[in-house]
């Protein structure tokens, strides 16, 4: 291995400075009412109990994704854990012990950044285990017996790790098409969507989701096979108990006021970020010292448009960029908002059922 | 190799855990020093047992027996042939492999040994890994579980078990690797008399069969039970 | 009981077969990497540097850090960068070595990283990409992993309360960094075991390591149990209050100023 695997644990961790710090900031927005309320539904009334069986959760979390799992040919990968996570302990309680373990990660260890911690729960506390939960849950349901269990639990690790990955490929992708100085140098990420899609898409799809899936298999039927009433029992929490559900309604409220929020800051982080941030004294200084002097007819060149044939987008303003980036991004929030309205609701069902 | 006598020898054996959060403040990383110029000699056939108040090195000298932690100074030589880090920490190492097959560890701790979900794979992991055919593995399960009485458990996770349950699958799933040399780290802590008096029948028999058994313990009655031979430490 | 059976009378002749395998080891390397940096609170009585910045409350350190990781990242002219890239390189020239090896590494990890990813970046013409991220990388990871480093992991989380986060949170981090530690433990454990009786060639690797890591989920489980109990036992009501430092002090008041300092010239830089 090229680097130490101790302070570069996970491809998923952005690190700081690949964003801006206006995306970071996004991010932390859109967090905060989600972990209120995440936290809120988790530790109702403050028991000891509760605070201990948190604190272990983080603590298995942590330990989860730093484990090297073994792939054949005798290499490891590391999986990232969050959908196992969140079908042992439940979302809400996935999305803080994975908050937990990525804060203590950044604070303590110095992996994954702190500007970028927002994205990193986003990611990997967020959108993972909500997303793995909702398809378990629906899985479990459509599916007809037999197989259905592992079937259910290797999709929610695949396709939550994929989608996952998806939000970082965009994250990133979006940072050369908002953030460059005049000569068109990308100031943060220097790929655009059509670099960091596929990167983070294609060894997802065919690797690390895989290998995820699995270990989700492994793990969630190794659980039940030993202590079935723990993964019952976690069920049983988020569906039997009132308050429960209204902190469910109250998750999806919040998720229409995080989606709000980010169409409402798109704009404002154009003019904070945009022109209003005097260029001055940048070419003077990469000029008179030569550190990274760009021949004025490369820069012109290479502007971002090229980068995108596909898109045809050549010639337009950088505005239409920034808002054709703000409505994939709100696409995509919205689909895995509609997932886990949609969980909700099968939990309720199964809930009721049992 | 491993085939020389004595089975285990630790001459001049020096050893010091390394103190944590102690190595990047520019003092001399501190050390914690367990053992110093320790000898241990163990024959094959022999039934020994260490003695000695706790945190005097017992659980140490048993880690550097089964490879998992190497001495500082000194050297350890099982079978005649001296075990390194070297030789141990290679990749895929079968020297380390052998070794392992040679030597059975019961720790301290059953709750973290047993990772198999049932007492019956759990049993059967050891043989299964060393490619024996399955009718082979099969009859070593059968034959371990009737040993150790555990037929009631076969099918139950070792997490649902009790305390001295647990050991007992913890010794029958060690000793079906059929080592030449059992090693167990205070092992009747969690069992009552009963499940005491089944462990040291199956250990003192083992050793009638030629086989050689090292164990730590604080209770004298279980060394005379199984008429050791007493090393004193500290 | 039944008698001995025949074969574990039979010394066993076993040749173990070739394996490749190699993910045991890595956990435990990394493992114990990772246990050794949560144990005890680091002494920093051997660094000018750490002496006086230990005299700041953690709780402006944690605003301070992410303050400058802020400026550095928001700034686009490359004159601040290099700036605070110089005053981090001579805070750490003024460490022990052993800690400048500490920090060091870890930081250098991501530089490569950052590298690694913005290199190519120079074939679609963007050349300044790999020298923005791999500098403001290091500056912001050194500064990082030095307050991480310095600062016991119990005062930096205290410290927390600062960044207005509740006590409830405080605490659970408070009990997650014990977890780890014990839990940490029990995985190298099971890791040891798994590794004692993985004598010849297997088959299942992933299975084992799923067993291991549900053997973990089923001790964090069993921990958090007893855990709960005790503190039970011990008359604690699910209160918790983390103790303010004050926050008027000379120090703190310097450590601010210094701060303003940075962002005003940040801002100058732009």
């Amino acid at each position: 291995m090229l680097y130490d695997p101790q302070s570069v644990t996970l491809a998923m961790h952005i690190p700081d400075n690949f964003i801006s710090p206006s995306t970071g900031a996004v991010f932390w927005v859109i967090m905060i009412p989600v972990w209120v309320l995440c936290f809120r539904s988790v530790i109702r009334n403050s028991t000891p109990e509760k605070m201990a069986y948190l604190g272990a959760g983080a603590a298995f979390s942590f330990l989860i994704m730093m484990f090297n799992v073994p792939t054949p040919g005798g290499t490891t990968a590391h999986g990232v854990g969050g959908a196992l996570i969140a079908l042992l302990l439940g979302p809400q309680y996935a999305t803080v012990a994975v908050s937990v373990a990525l804060l203590l990660q950044a604070l303590l260890f110095g992996d994954g950044g702190l500007i970028t911690l927002g994205a990193n729960c986003f990611n990997m506390a967020f959108v993972l285990p909500f997303v793995a939960y909702g398809l378990y849950v629906g899985l479990r349901k459509i599916l007809p017996d037999g197989w259905k269990e592992r079937v259910a639990e290797f999709i929610a690790g695949y396709i939550g790790i994929t989608l996952a990955a998806f939000c970082v490929a965009l994250e990133l992708g979006v940072q050369p098409l908002l953030f460059r100085d005049a000569a068109g140098q990308a100031l943060y990420f220097p790929f655009s969507f059509t670099v960091t899609i596929p990167a983070m898409l294609i060894p997802h799809l065919a690797v690390a989701g895989v290998v995820e899936g699995l270990v989700t298999v492994v793990v969630v039927e190794f659980v039940r096979r030993t202590a079935p009433e723990i993964i019952e029992a976690n069920a049983r929490v988020t569906t039997s108990d009132g308050p429960a559900s209204s902190a469910h309604s109250g998750l999806r409220t919040s998720a229409w006021i995080a989606l709000g929020v980010v169409a409402l800051l798109s704009p404002l982080g154009l003019i904070a970020t945009g022109d209003a941030w005097g260029e001055w004294g940048a070419e003077d200084f990469m000029a008179a010292t030569g550190l990274d002097y760009v021949p004025q007819y490369i820069a012109h060149g290479f502007t971002w448009n090229a980068l995108l044939p596909d898109y045809s987008l050549a010639g337009l303003p950088d505005i239409v960029g920034y808002i054709l980036s703000a409505v994939i991004g709100i696409a995509v929030m919205t689909i895995v908002f509609r997932l886990l309205a949609l969980a909700v609701r099968d939990r309720k069902a199964v809930g009721a059922k049992a | 190799m491993f085939d020389g006598d004595p089975l285990v020898e630790l001459s001049h054996v020096c050893f010091a855990y390394r103190d944590v959060g102690a190595d990047v403040t520019g003092a001399e990383p501190g050390r914690r020093a367990v053992l110093n110029d320790f000898n241990l000699t163990v024959n094959r056939g022999e039934c020994v047992a260490l003695l000695g108040p706790n945190g005097i090195g017992k659980t140490t000298v048993m880690r550097i027996i089964n490879a998992l932690e190497f001495p500082t100074a000194g050297e350890y030589r099982f079978g005649g042939t001296p075990v390194t880090r070297v030789e141990v920490e290679k990749r895929n190492s079968r020297f380390a492999k052998a070794l392992h097959q040679r030597i059975g560890f019961v720790f301290q701790n059953s709750d973290t040994q047993l990772f198999c979900p049932s007492v019956g794979e759990e049993i059967a992991f050891g043989p299964t890994q060393m490619g024996l055919p399955d009718a082979e593995v099969e009859r070593r399960v059968n034959d371990i579980i009737r040993l150790f009485d555990l037929e009631r458990f076969v099918d139950r996770a070792p997490y649902r078990l009790s305390g001295g349950e647990k050991k007992r699958v913890a010794v029958a799933c060690v000793m079906s690797l059929n080592p030449d040399l059992m090693v167990l780290d205070e092992p009747t802590d969690s069992l009552d008399s009963e499940n005491t008096a089944l462990v040291v029948r199956v250990l003192k028999a083992y050793v009638e069969a030629g086989k050689t058994v090292l164990i730590s313990t604080h209770h004298h009655d279980i060394v005379e039970a199984l008429g050791a031979h007493i090393v004193r430490m500290g | 009981m039944a008698s001995l059976p025949a074969w574990l009378g039979e010394p066993e002749r076993y040749e173990p077969v070739d394996d490749r395998s190699s993910f045991i080891e890595h956990n435990l390397a990394h493992l114990g990497g990772m246990l050794e940096q949560v144990g005890a609170p680091l002494p920093v009585t051997h660094s000018p540097v750490d002496r006086a910045l230990c005299a700041v409350s953690p709780s402006l350190r944690i605003i301070g850090v992410p303050a400058a990781i802020v400026c550095v990242n928001a700034t686009r002219n490359m004159l601040f960068a290099y700036v605070m890239l110089a005053v981090v390189l001579v805070m750490l020239a003024m460490r022990p070595a052993r800690m400048i090896v500490a920090i060091v590494k870890p930081a250098l990890a991501v530089c490569v990283l950052s590298f690694i990813l913005s290199a190519p970046s120079v074939f679609i013409g963007q050349y300044s990409a790999p020298v923005r991220l791999v500098v403001k990388a290091f500056v912001a990871v050194s500064l990082v992993i030095a307050l991480a480093r310095t600062v016991p992991w119990n005062h930096l989380i205290a410290g927390l309360k600062g960044v207005g986060c509740p006590d409830s949170v405080i605490y659970v981090c408070d009990v997650t960094v014990q977890f780890i530690d014990i839990l940490g433990r029990s995985m190298v454990s099971l890791l040891d075991a798994l590794r004692l009786r993985s004598v010849g060639r297997d088959s299942h690797k992933l299975m084992s390591a799923g067993r291991v890591m549900g053997a973990l989920f089923l001790r964090a489980n069993t921990q958090a149990k007893q855990m709960a109990e005790a503190m039970v036992c011990r008359g604690f009501n699910g209160h918790y209050h983390v103790r303010r430092d004050p926050l008027v002090t000379v120090p703190n008041a310097i450590y601010a100023l210094v701060i303003a300092a940075m962002i005003a010239f940040a801002v100058y830089c732009g």
